[in-house]
């Protein structure tokens, strides 16, 4: 099972992916973080993720570029992995990134990581919408994640968009 | 009753608000005055308070690249943040998308 749950900056999705994850995999819980630690955001981000997940049986792990080689020691319930904007990120900017395989080694990952679970819960970012020109490299970037986003909605079991906090379906069932 | 309409930009927000809700104090442009209240050095989600009781008008910020300045950046968290708390509250939540809208929680009321 793959649900993807999308959603602006602040928008509460990372706060529905793990209800999500949680009201459906009762045992194992990992969680895959993608975030480089660097930075007083970066740090504020963590922690705020770190306090929302307390005492919801979550194991942490985290894996800032590629997915597919991550070798996890035992089979889990659910995983919820966040996110993949800043995984993206790393893959094109990181040195250790795959850089223009970055597309590629992402979908495979997630394709490692899906019979390593009974539910996938990938929380990715909604960037789409600002109107602003950027440079080719970060234009390259929001294409790459609008690719990645409808190669995943496309064999999602579910899509969710979080808007103020309030979950939308997208779609449920393929 | 308290309600929030958002949406991107240039959607007719503001007239989706005072078409349906005529007989509610309106606060328009909420994500200005969320960076006023930065600006002056405090919490935006103070605002909340003023917010209850009346239909609000803010614009969807939070779609896009996370901004170089870290104002800006606060800014953006700031007003989802603030909208996440107000939609918890609200009797409905009205999404604006080329004028129409669409109730994400609650519902519409009738014409």
């Amino acid at each position: 099972m793959l649900i993807l749950v999308t959603g602006g900056s602040a928008s509460g999705k990372s706060a529905h992916a793990e209800r999500i994850l949680c009201s459906r995999a009762p045992g194992a819980r990992l969680y895959l973080a993608t975030m480089q630690p660097f930075g007083r955001t970066a740090q504020y981000r963590i922690e705020r993720h770190r306090k929302l997940r307390a005492g919801k049986g979550f194991e942490t792990v985290e894996r800032t570029t590629d997915l597919a080689g991550l070798r996890l020691q035992k089979r889990y319930d659910g995983i919820l992995l966040e996110d993949l904007s800043n995984l993206l990120a790393n893959e094109i900017y990181a040195p250790e990134g795959a850089g223009d395989r970055a597309h590629e080694a992402i979908l495979s990952g997630i394709a490692r990581l899906e019979p390593a679970c009974e539910t996938l819960v990938v929380v990715t970012n909604e960037v789409f919408s600002d109107g602003l020109p950027y440079d080719a490299q970060t234009i390259r970037y929001i294409e790459t994640l609008g690719r990645l986003n409808a190669a995943l909605a496309e064999r999602a079991d579910a899509v969710y968009e979080s808007v103020c906090g309030i979950l939308c379906t997208i779609r449920e069932g393929i | 009753m308290t309600i929030l309409i958002i949406g991107g930009a240039y959607q007719n927000k503001n007239e989706v608000a005072r078409r349906y809700y005529p007989d509610l104090v309106r606060v328009e442009d909420l994500h200005v005055r969320v960076r006023e209240t930065l600006a002056a050095g405090e919490d935006p989600m103070a605002l909340l308070d003023g917010l209850r009781g009346k239909v609000t008008v803010c614009d969807e910020v939070g779609c896009g690249i996370v901004p170089l300045r870290r104002e800006d950046e606060a800014w953006r968290e700031a007003v989802g943040r603030l909208c996440c708390a107000l939609a918890e509250e609200a009797d409905a939540v009205i999404r604006v998308l080329a004028g129409v809208p669409q109730a994400i929680k609650g519902e519409l009321p009738c014409l």
